[in-house]
């Protein structure tokens, strides 16, 4: 098995808060090791976790949630050699880490909550989590961590955007309804009560990419084909790797109204003008399919053509 | 048609909110804070989201004050229509105006009638994000669904069990009659008995502790307001 280094391409990170001094997300990856590379992001549920900690500078549980969560999940991932991470591990052992420093932060914080009920949460996060790992030949291994309604992508020249992980909602509307539902979370990383990381793994050839994305960033279009179309328009537009991330700052920073963290990682494409090239038939077919996308039902009959693919089958041999 | 939605349309919510009131004996201090309050909630609850990033593009209440058939009769529990703040900010403040802390008879009341009545109110099913909320005052347990049944003026839809109000509600494998995305249960109630089983079953719940017969006299306008917010 040779090194992942091999594959890599370039990566990116983009942030934007309306806020940023009150910013609940936080990203973190480890795009160093030959052996695996991490990338995560994660929201701090500012309903659930509004409650401000005077002992921990007075800042959101949400906040405190999202970057106790971050830290603890890079810390994990460098604890280990990544060729040996199992679903196992990642569901329980990375699960028990989080638990365990969202608890030890929560005692520290000297605080304990006043109210009870199911909504009731103690430093809340989402977490959307994935390893990449050196697979047969020039594939990779993949295995993302999932709790709440953050998500994982992967991007190929083929079936270009699909949702890795899937969302965690009461009544579990699909990715459009939820554009206008925003129905609560039915699990949540917390430091009180349980909760779940629901793992998913599989093999994806070369070329590829994978984006971690809050709801910030894909929150802000009209459906999931519009975040795809935008996406791969950007791409084409763009010179190279440094525009396309200025550009993505500049989408976000005039279409979102909420806390926005995109993260992403390339394998096997080569080189940006490749990455453009190899991206370019996706884009027609997609401009193909929502020609005329006017109304809200015409967007409801693209999404139902759309949304065959748009969810990524695991590929285990 | 703009592939993005627009800029404040994902943080636009359309609130309705049920208040609803124990209006016995020991209530006093509650029902006058929202007296006090009525004329200001739609700018208060709007300069809460506004810190929270989100906007209320439209606003409704309504009042349901509640007591004990076996002990008040017909007129134990008694609902307004929804009214549109800011434009019905008069109306509001005549409604809670019209609430007098008295009756009750023995120490619980029918909240669970109080409840169902509340569940079933005309909510607004418009196609924009939506928020439902029942925000329920009280500081006694509940009787036992049916405790009033053989009194004048029992409503006869009432729910006949726990379970059958529980189905109003909704749960994961069956939605029930409230809008499962948009329902939100704000309980200021004493943690215990039926209230305490609430608050341990129901999704979308959240209970703020009150000492039995005290009024809620420890629960502030501001942190009403906060718990509302939060919960949008």
């Amino acid at each position: 098995m040779d090194s992942l280094l091999d594959r890599f391409d370039f990566d990116l990170r983009v942030t934007w808060s309306p806020d940023p001094d009150r910013a609940e997300d936080a990203g973190c990856c480890d795009l160093s090791r030959a052996e695996g590379h991490l990338l995560a992001v994660f929201d701090g549920c500012g309903g659930l976790g509004a409650k401000r900690y005077e002992r921990l500078g007075g800042r959101s549980g949400a906040a405190i949630a999202s970057h106790t969560a971050a830290e603890t999940t890079m810390r994990w991932f460098d604890a280990f050699d990544p060729t040996q991470i199992s679903s196992y591990m990642l569901s329980e052992g990375l699960r028990n880490s989080l638990a365990h420093a969202l608890r030890h932060v929560l005692v520290t914080s000297g605080e304990t909550s006043e109210l009870f009920g199911s909504m009731v949460r103690s430093l809340p996060t989402t977490g959307s989590i994935a390893i990449v790992l050196p697979g047969r030949d020039r594939d990779c291994h993949l295995m993302t961590a999932q709790a709440g309604d953050s998500r994982v992508y992967l991007l190929t020249p083929e079936a270009g955007l699909q949702q890795i992980t899937r969302d965690e909602l009461r009544g579990n509307p699909d990715a459009l309804e939820n554009l206008q539902a925003s129905a609560p979370l039915s699990n949540v990383i917390q430091a009180e009560n349980d909760f779940t990381l629901t793992v998913r793994s599989g093999d994806v050839s070369t070329p590829f990419a994978l984006l971690c994305a809050t709801d910030g960033v894909f929150g802000c279009f009209r459906s999931p084909m519009g975040f795809e179309v935008t996406l791969l328009r950007l791409i084409r537009d763009s010179h190279d790797l440094a525009g396309f991330t200025a550009s993505l700052q500049s989408m976000l920073s005039e279409h979102s109204g909420d806390d926005s963290t995109l993260i992403g990682s390339f394998y096997g494409w080569g080189s940006y003008p490749a990455l453009q090239r190899l991206t370019r038939g996706r884009l027609r077919e997609m401009e193909a399919l929502c020609d005329g996308m006017d109304t809200d039902e015409a967007v409801r009959h693209v999404w139902e053509q759309y949304r065959v693919n748009y969810f990524w089958k695991e590929e285990t041999p | 048609m703009s592939v993005y939605q627009h800029r404040r349309f994902s943080y636009d919510y359309e609130v309705d909110i049920c208040l609803v009131i124990d209006r016995t004996g020991s209530m006093r201090p509650i029902l006058d804070t929202v007296k006090n309050n009525a004329v200001n909630l739609h700018r208060d609850i709007k300069t809460r989201m506004e810190l929270k990033g989100k906007t209320v593009s439209a606003l409704r209440v309504r009042v349901i004050a509640f007591g004990d058939y076996a002990a008040d009769g017909p007129e134990a529990i008694v609902g307004s229509d929804f009214m549109t703040l800011p434009e019905q900010t008069e109306n509001l403040e005549a409604c809670v105006d019209g609430i007098r802390a008295e009756g009750g008879g023995d120490i619980p009341e029918d909240g669970l009638e109080a409840l169902a009545f509340a569940i079933r109110s005309k909510w607004n099913r418009g196609p924009g994000k939506r928020r439902h909320i029942i925000c329920l005052f009280t500081d006694a347990p509940a009787h036992d669904l049916g405790f009033g049944e053989q009194a004048e003026g029992y409503p006869l839809s009432a729910p006949k069990t726990y379970e059958e109000l529980s189905a109003m509600w909704g749960f994961a494998q069956y939605p029930g009659e409230m809008d499962t995305y948009a329902k939100r249960l704000l309980l200021f109630a004493p943690d215990e008995g039926w209230w305490q089983r609430i608050r341990t079953e129901w999704e979308n719940c959240i209970l703020r502790p009150a000492a039995r017969d005290t009024g809620l006299q420890d629960v502030s306008y501001a942190e009403m307001l906060d718990t509302i917010a939060n919960s949008i």
